[in-house]
């Protein structure tokens, strides 16, 4: 019966569906406008090579309050800002969290088009969200900021300890399936599709996981508390951030009678090369040649990494590792005694 | 208005919704599928405006359909450069393709040789892992753990429903334990890198390389790897990642050849010793200009000056034509060649090899990289082959046999570096 | 063997059969909308070509627009590959193309593919109706992945419309382009940018690239179709195409105005009024906010155009219509088309921005020109290739019934008309004088060897010589011209549409003639001397006279004044000899 069906029939029906798809990708384009008119080009210092002067922002109060990242474009005295709709302002440089590595400007202007932090949602994994920054400068004057489309990957915790990211900050993101680490687009906005303001883009950040560059907005709730403290003059500078919090006496493997193989490798795994005897680890029964896979929870792909884990774990305390033992994970606790040397 | 589109009958599980359903899954699909789609724009206004967060909830719950069987992986020890390229020792994905503990991954997660490999389940459960075998033309190994119970396996997509622009998610385990990494594109091709694998415009990268690629319907269509078609290294086309030009390998394929993989057995790209005489892939013709001396090729008695005309029952005409042919075949598949020569038509089967016998003896087991052979030995139609470990080089992880199986992977450079006092 | 290797599956299939959650079938308009976007890309592939040189080298995209095989690329796709090249469709087969026309500071290539009339090929949009948000999608052959010649398609949306690249190196500046989020990589140059509905919006052809060297991230860049639009007629012309100069320069300034800071005195722009400190209100059409604005509608107009331009002076706004220099010499454009390679490689350590994805390298075309090719192709200074030159002339000449019938009234045309004041007048035109008989004053012009010399009558800047032409080209052609050649579709001040125009040299002035669609002659301008306003003659009224077309009415401009409008009444055309 189908053969049957006049094609260009189908066909033409199929445009006609086509153009109300594109009537609702208008609805889409005025969500677009409406907030392309909350952002804000930042001009600063910078200017010379892989330090671009630039950077992106978005205005977060009606008189004029620009939330941005905060980079060293801000470090001069003369910040300049590009309204949406081409008038230039010189900014006032209110504060920024060094934590959170965003900071708030302030313009003299009234009754901006702006994005409500209150209102601000949270997204999770799948929703579509759009990009909204001056990458690469591309926008001059009054023209608008550049838009782009994806995902949200997974909702995550930048991982701050053992320098996997290069950020003072480790709280979630909102990890995007979009190029957004491009210059100068740090600052800029992520919305959801009916325009809701969900995050600010993060700075160029690279994962030493898998070496591969990370696209990432921080969510709006995780900045709030720090922008109305700064547009208050209440921030109180948490630039000296606590340093990693670190035992008084940090473990070691030998404390535990475990000597590992030569570390000649950049990642020699960590395999138990002797048991010293009347230490924990004879008392837990370790064996040469037993893997060290983890420490705790954490990962130990190396007798660098073995280490490292273990320094933060007081001698006092009980260590517990995982290793392999022929095809076998076996859990073993070991606890130094008062007397091991 | 939303809750009248919310109410749509198509969405509910209800006879009707069957009938659809049924009907949706005919060779016409597409056209009924059009004019559902106008029906519902003429009839429900406002619907158009939802499509976006059907979409949205349609995609998540497509992902969410695999989830159970992506896995995170996690290897000890390793390399941190290979090729100038720095590895990180961040952790990776694989996907299970058997409920008692098969799980395939790409062979770049692997590239850096660790020397131990985990299985982080999604319950958070690690479970050590064996490197059971190797693809070596489609980049891919398969591991094998011993789970308490049995894995959760994605329904494979067929490769005939693939179609350019579908919807595809990439999915990787990455980031959080808890929960897959996603990232949402479209089918960009299929067929690339000679026939090989599934081109997507989803952003692939070593967060998503060894998980799967997944249609709308929540099907595994493939399995995301890096590739590139002028080279067979496993980093290669790693530099493409992010860039909207990713691979996956289909999954049906890689079922077919998942047997001989459970044994053991390393899969490698058929090579059939045949040399065109036109240096131009794209728009060169079909001559010979020689065969390979004892390649099957040669066996078969083709000689230069010949015209392949037809493989494995397709015509070819260019010389891409009879790569796309060779390309995505096996050591060991037969494959049918048809050559001209003259006025004499000629047919063989041709059993194809993994690697040609050099002209130049091999020195210590080590073959010659094609890279480094003098032009004039090169083929459009052989593929550069990582030469298998010897059993030279493997004496040394031999002598500690409990350890062997585990660093069954780890081979020359490994061995090499571990301290001699051990041996 | 075979069997056994099915008996070992059953159990993965059992597996998945168990253990695969439920399957659920997404709602039907996500599948309806999914089915629609695979029809729409399925039907575009067919029309997309992986382009490369006459040995089969290099390499990049384009997309055939017509039947007969007319195809969009970048200038910096087709001018390494040479004068023929190879295009690969998506039908699997590898067809003869050859330039036909170059754009080099547009970026922009008209080639044709050859073989067919029947070629599948892709509907143009209109580009000013894209807004951000937009979904579109992009085809081509990015690293050359497409080795079976099915294009990569790679999907976004719309990032920006009308933005401004500056020139990369000298030439390539992209003006008014689309910004896209869809993929666009090294290969992707001179393939299409479609929308939703599967029309080209645009030719992709650059990326912002970053830190990680050449791989998209997600900001490309489209010369918009309309752009092209302007263009298409100019490369139909087998000429190398140049772009505009209003011969001016401007700034933006704090407020946002956008004004002249600089002009050349012998710009079109001067004669018209503008001088320095002049704010641009609007150009083209537009209104003008940014130096970019300015730019990108300088950059949508071929050299030649005459477009309206509005400023402001002391509060007071001025509308005029302007006519656009080129941008370039013509050696100086030649030289840069034919020269060096036009996108430098990334200096070592350099974050190349905004760049031109490079095409793979390739080494110079060796392999012969196809006698197909060669059928098609004609090489002339200046051109790209002057065949296609020759063929659009004859198209039009063969349309066009000049007064006097072919070839018959090779003697002196005497014409007769009213003034609106109803005064009585006569030309007479002969192959060496024309005269202008009026009640107040004749006039009287003799052909010398420099027509520049005498431009009468006064006001008119050369009605007579002008006239002179029109009769040579209606009696004797195009050849009869020192030099001739079809410049393409320009538009024409108060009328709808793009005409054809044939510009002719003889003895110091050049004439353009202008054509509509039927071959009428609506128009023609004599150009005397270097920057001066031309003689503007407006033909209208046509009626038809025993085959050939006369006109029966003869506006006559001189830069911004009506110099006279004739209500031509009385033809007679002798015959040679007489």
């Amino acid at each position: 019966m189908m053969k049957q069906f006049p094609l260009h029939f189908v066909a033409m029906l199929l445009v006609i569906g086509l153009d109300r798809a594109a009537a609702a990708d208008r609805g889409l384009s005025n969500i677009i406008d409406q907030s392309q008119a909350k952002m804000v080009k930042i001009y600063g210092a910078g200017g010379f090579r892989g330090m671009e002067g630039y950077q992106s922002g978005f205005i977060v109060s009606p008189e004029g309050h620009i939330l941005t990242a905060l980079s060293y474009v801000l470090d001069t005295d003369r910040v300049t800002i590009t309204l949406n709709d081409g008038r230039r302002f010189d900014a006032k440089f209110l504060g920024g969290d060094p934590r959170l590595e965003v900071a708030v400007l302030k313009i003299d202007a009234a009754q901006l088009p702006h994005f409500d932090l209150e209102k601000a949602v949270a997204l999770s994994a799948g929703a579509r969200v759009l990009a909204l920054s001056n990458l690469f400068n591309v926008a001059m004057g009054d023209e608008p900021a550049s838009v782009q489309n994806g995902t949200v990957s997974v909702v995550t915790r930048l991982e701050g300890r053992r320098g996997v990211f290069e950020t003072p900050y480790h709280g979630p993101i909102y990890v995007l399936d979009v190029t957004t680490n491009n210059p100068g687009a740090a600052g800029g906005a992520l919305i959801n599709h009916r325009g809701e303001l969900a995050g600010i883009l993060g700075k160029e950040l690279r994962n030493s996981l898998n070496n591969t560059w990370l696209n990432y907005a921080v969510p709006i709730d995780q900045v709030r508390q720090s922008v109305e403290e700064i547009k208050a003059g209440k921030f109180t500078s948490q630039a000296e951030l606590p340093p990693e919090k670190m035992p008084a006496h940090p473990m070691d493997p030998t404390l535990l009678g475990i000597v590992l193989i030569p570390d000649v490798l950049e990642r020699t795994p960590a395999y138990v090369d002797q048991v010293r005897p009347g230490t924990a680890a004879s008392r837990a029964a370790l064996q040469p040649d037993d893997l060290v896979l983890l420490v705790g929870n954490h990962l130990t792909q190396s007798c660098k990494s073995l280490r490292k884990e273990m320094e933060m774990i007081d001698r006092a305390d009980a260590v517990k590792v995982t290793i392999l033992r022929g095809q076998e994970l076996l859990e073993i606790t070991l606890q130094a005694g008062p007397d091991d040397k | 208005m939303q809750n009248l589109t919310m109410k749509t009958p198509i969405r509910k599980p209800s006879a009707l919704g069957k009938e659809y359903e049924r009907v949706l899954r005919l060779p016409h699909s597409s056209f009924i599928l059009c004019l559902l789609a106008v029906f519902f724009c003429f009839s429900l206004p406002g619907h158009c405006e939802d499509l976006d967060v059907l979409e949205q909830q349609a995609l998540s719950a497509a992902a969410d359909r695999v989830a159970a069987s992506v896995v995170r992986i996690e290897t000890i020890g390793g390399l941190e450069r290979v090729d100038k390229v720095l590895f990180g020792a961040g952790p990776t994905t694989g996907l299970v393709v058997d409920a008692k503990g098969y799980i395939i991954s790409s062979a770049f997660n692997f590239v850096n040789k660790p020397a131990s490999i985990l299985v982080r389940m999604p319950d958070g459960s690690r479970k050590p892992a064996k490197l059971v075998a190797r693809d070596h033309s489609r980049m891919f190994v398969l591991l094998k753990i011993e789970p308490d119970h049995p894995l959760a396996v994605p329904e494979v997509a067929p490769a005939s429903e693939m179609r350019v622009g579908q919807w595809c998610i990439a999915m990787g385990r990455t980031f959080e334990d808890s929960r897959p990494n996603i990232a949402v594109g479209i089918v960009s091709a299929v067929g690339r890198i000679w026939g090989k694998a599934i081109q997507t415009d989803a952003p692939i990268s070593p967060n998503n390389y060894g998980g799967p690629l997944v249609d709308i319907r929540g099907r595994a269509m493939g399995l995301l790897v890096p590739l590139s078609q002028q080279s067979a290294e496993e980093i290669a086309g790693m530099e493409w990642y992010d860039s909207g030009i990713g691979f996956a390998i289909p999954l049906e394929t890689i079922q077919t050849v998942l047997p001989r993989l459970r044994k053991g057995e390393d899969l490698f790209a058929g090579v059939a010793g045949v040399f065109m005489e036109s240096k131009n892939l794209y728009t060169g013709d079909t001559k010979l200009a020689s065969c390979r001396p004892n390649s099957p090729a040669a066996k078969a008695g083709f000689k230069g000056g010949d015209r392949i005309i037809e493989i494995g029952g397709h015509k070819v005409n260019r010389t891409a034509e009879v790569r796309q042919e060779i390309g995505r075949r096996y050591a060991g598949d037969k494959l049918h060649f048809v050559v001209v020569r003259g006025e004499k038509r000629i047919e063989a089967d041709l059993e194809l090899v993994a690697k040609l016998e050099p002209y130049c003896h091999g020195f210590l087991g080590i073959l010659p990289n094609e890279a480094a052979m003098p032009k004039a030995f090169r083929s459009a139609t052989s593929i550069p082959i990582v030469p298998p470990p010897t059993p030279s080089s493997n004496r040394a992880i031999r002598s500690r046999p409990f350890r062997a199986s585990l660093l069954s992977i780890a081979t020359i450079c490994f061995a090499k570096s571990r301290p001699s006092s051990r041996a | 063997m075979k069997s056994r290797v099915y008996l070992s599956l059953v159990p993965a299939l059992v597996a998945a059969a168990s253990f695969a959650q439920a399957a659920q079938e997404p709602p039907a308009e996500v599948l309806a909308a999914e089915s629609a976007r695979i029809a729409v890309m399925a039907k575009a592939k067919n029309a997309v070509l992986a382009i490369f040189d006459a040995a089969g080298q290099g390499g990049g995209s384009g997309v055939v627009i017509t039947a007969d095989g007319y195809a969009l690329s970048n200038f910096h796709v087709a001018q390494p590959c040479g004068n023929a090249m190879k295009c690969g469709m998506a039908d699997g087969r590898v067809y003869d193309a050859v330039v036909v026309g170059l754009d080099p500071t547009g970026d922009v290539a008209l080639v044709k593919v050859l073989g067919r009339n029947d070629f599948p090929h892709a509907e143009l949009a209109d580009s000013d109706q894209l807004r951000v948000g937009d979904p579109v999608f992009a085809m081509g052959n990015p690293f050359l992945l497409a080795t079976d010649f099915q294009p990569t398609v790679t999907s976004g949306m719309i990032s920006g419309t009308h933005r401004y690249q500056f020139p990369d190196g000298t030439l390539l500046e992209y003006t008014d382009c689309l910004q896209t989020d869809a993929s666009i990589n090294p290969g992707n140059s001179g393939g299409p940018l479609f929308d939703s509905q599967g029309r080209v919006v645009g030719i992709n052809g650059r990326c912002s690239f970053d830190k990680r060297g050449r791989v998209s991230v997600d900001v490309g860049y489209a010369i918009s179709i309309n752009q092209i639009k302007h263009f298409l007629g100019y490369l139909h012309s087998g000429r190398i195409v140049d772009h505009a100069t209003l011969g001016a320069r401007v700034v933006g300034d704090d407020q946002g105005r956008v004004l002249v800071s600089d002009l050349l005195e012998t710009s079109d722009a001067f004669r018209r009024g503008l001088r320095a400190d002049d704010e641009i209100i609007s150009f083209g059409g537009r209104p003008i906010s940014t130096p970019n604005g300015f730019k990108n509608v300088l950059g949508i107009f071929p050299k030649g155009w005459r477009v309206p331009l509005t400023y402001r002076r002391d509060g007071k706004r001025v509308d005029c219509i302007v006519r656009l220099a080129g941008l370039h010499g013509t050696e100086q454009l030649i030289e840069k088309t034919l020269g060096r390679p036009v996108q430098p490689g990334p200096k070592p350590g350099d974050l190349p921005r905004g760049r031109t994805p490079p095409k793979p390298r390739n080494e110079p075309p060796k392999a012969p020109m196809p006698d197909e090719v060669k059928k098609v192709f004609q090489e002339k200074h200046g051109f790209a290739n002057y065949f296609f030159n020759k063929q659009e002339q004859q198209r039009i000449l063969k349309l066009w019934k000049p007064p006097g019938g072919e070839k018959t009234a090779h003697g002196p045309w005497t014409i007769g008309s009213k003034l609106a004041s109803g005064a009585a007048t006569r030309f007479r035109i002969t192959d060496a004088d024309v005269v202008l008989e009026a009640p107040a004053e004749n006039s009287k012009w003799t052909a010398t060897n420099n027509f520049s010399e005498s431009l009468v009558p006064i006001g008119s800047n050369g009605l007579l010589p002008a006239l002179f032409l029109w009769r040579k080209l209606a009696v004797e052609g195009l050849d009869a011209f020192t030099d001739s050649q079809y410049l393409g579709t320009v538009p024409l001040p108060q009328q709808e549409g793009l005409f054809d125009v044939l510009v002719g040299s003889f003895r110091g002035v050049d004439a353009w003639f202008y054509f509509d669609a039927h071959g009428q002659m609506v128009a023609m301008e004599m150009y005397g001397e270097e920057h001066s306003d031309p003689c503007e003659i407006y033909f209208s009224r046509y009626r038809d006279a025993k085959g050939h077309d006369l006109p029966g009415r003869m506006e006559v401009h001189a830069g911004d004044a009506v110099f006279n409008i004739f209500n031509l009444d009385q033809f007679d055309f002798e015959k040679a000899g007489k």
